[in-house]
């Protein structure tokens, strides 16, 4: 819509605008949420941490790591509807088209419903090593 | 949330009772061999090799299922490799890595053939430590406060008349203990780290978790230096022994040197 139009109209298009920026916003918050688990590791890490130190026994690590990967499962739950990469799980090497040529890449994984992610050696695996002094 | 989230912990999030690969490392090796039942998961699986020409993966038989990072899996998986590298140098997979057959695990070979035996000629008999360095903070902070002559000058003032000390005094003083803590925190980063780099081939810092923890690092060592390195810890722990906790572990495969990243796609896409 053009400016003018947009401002001549504003009484009548402005609210709807608005409600639609808002939950814009609002879901790219919700999603962010939902899907980064980046919090709920650090948790893990810091309750493994009071259990090597004496601070909590096992009887409660135990009950409090279920509850953080409760968290943990949901927010995978979450990635895997919003089609986000998942961490962890299976992995499927792509055969080379070369040596399978009667099976288009992926075609045979499609198939399987059980195979959700492919891991492409062609590219796909990078073997990094960091022997750098930080 | 749909019935997803009322599966009980151990039923897999995705797949069948598909029988899949766990890969715990890589290593060099051309003859098969078997290392035991003891595998991730309930059954003690087996866990052996899987070849292509002079490289190895170790792998044990899994259901296709996502394993949680709960302290016994996570555990499982550091056993093997513990296992494995008392004998190999091992390049180290992530956490719940699964191949669904053989013959991907080959092929993942098979492609970065390259690349897996150039690290492991550069890991060749490296080991990792970690260490992790604590302290009291409130311990450390009542000693400033006799210390530093002018937070103990700033925070006498604030308790001598608690009426009339205000809101800036005393953001005042919690701006200088902040100041102050960073800074003796931060020399005993440089004291470990200057001591502990002759005896070392690499280090990385890692953020600290929670609020006691100073410094998060892992060390690479060569094993012929392990006992160097082992001595270099010990003089410091003994040094500031009623200052800070040291917490060192090891040897762990070098997880925090080598980066393996598999671009994981979703086939169904």
């Amino acid at each position: 819509m053009g400016l003018l139009k947009h401002l001549l109209f504003w009484p009548y298009t402005g609210p709807k605008f608005l409600t639609e920026f808002s939950l814009r916003q609002v879901e790219g918050v919700v999603r962010e949420e939902l899907t980064d688990d980046s919090a709920v590791k650090a948790d893990l890490l810091e309750l493994q941490l009071q259990l090597e130190l004496g601070d909590i026994d096992d009887d409660e690590y135990v009950v409090r790591e279920a509850a953080l990967m409760q968290r943990l499962r949901e927010i995978r739950d979450w990635r895997e509807r919003l089609g986000m990469g998942v961490s962890g799980g299976p992995v499927r090497v792509q055969r080379d088209p070369d040596t399978d040529a009667a099976e288009p890449p992926g075609a045979d994984a499609a198939a399987e419903p059980a195979g959700p992610r492919l891991a492409d050696p062609r590219g796909g695996v990078e073997v990094d090593l960091n022997l750098d002094w930080e | 949330m749909d019935n997803k989230s009322d599966q009980s912990p151990d039923t897999p999030s995705i797949g069948t009772s598909d029988e899949g690969k766990y890969v715990y490392c890589i290593i060099k090796l051309a003859e098969e061999r078997d290392f035991g039942p003891i595998g991730i998961g309930e059954g003690g699986n087996r866990v052996y090799t899987v070849h292509h020409r002079d490289l190895a993966a170790i792998v044990s038989d899994t259901p296709i299922r996502i394993y949680d990072p709960t302290r016994e899996n996570v555990l499982a998986h550091e056993l093997v490799n513990e296992t494995v590298m008392r004998e190999h140098t091992v390049i180290p997979m992530s956490f719940g890595t699964i191949f669904r057959t053989r013959d991907d695990i080959i092929e993942l070979l098979k492609s970065t053939y390259r690349a897996f035996d150039d690290v492991l000629e550069k890991m060749n008999d490296k080991i990792e430590f970690g260490l992790k360095v604590l302290w009291d903070r409130d311990k450390v902070i009542s000693r400033l406060e006799e210390s530093d002559e002018e937070i103990h000058r700033l925070k006498s003032e604030i308790t001598g008349n608690a009426q009339s000390s205000t809101y800036f005094a005393r953001m005042q003083l919690g701006r200088l203990i902040e100041a102050a803590l960073e800074n003796s925190a931060g020399g005993y980063v440089v004291d470990i780290h200057e001591s502990l780099k002759p005896v070392a081939v690499a280090s990385r810092s890692n953020k600290p978790i929670g609020d006691r923890m100073i410094m998060n690092a892992a060390y690479l060592v060569d094993r012929s230096r392990e006992q160097e390195f082992d001595e270099a810890v010990k003089r410091l722990s003994s040094k500031y022994e009623d200052q800070i906790a040291f917490k060192y572990t090891g040897p762990w495969p070098p997880y925090n040197f080598v980066n393996i990243k598999l671009r994981l796609e979703r086939a169904d896409a």
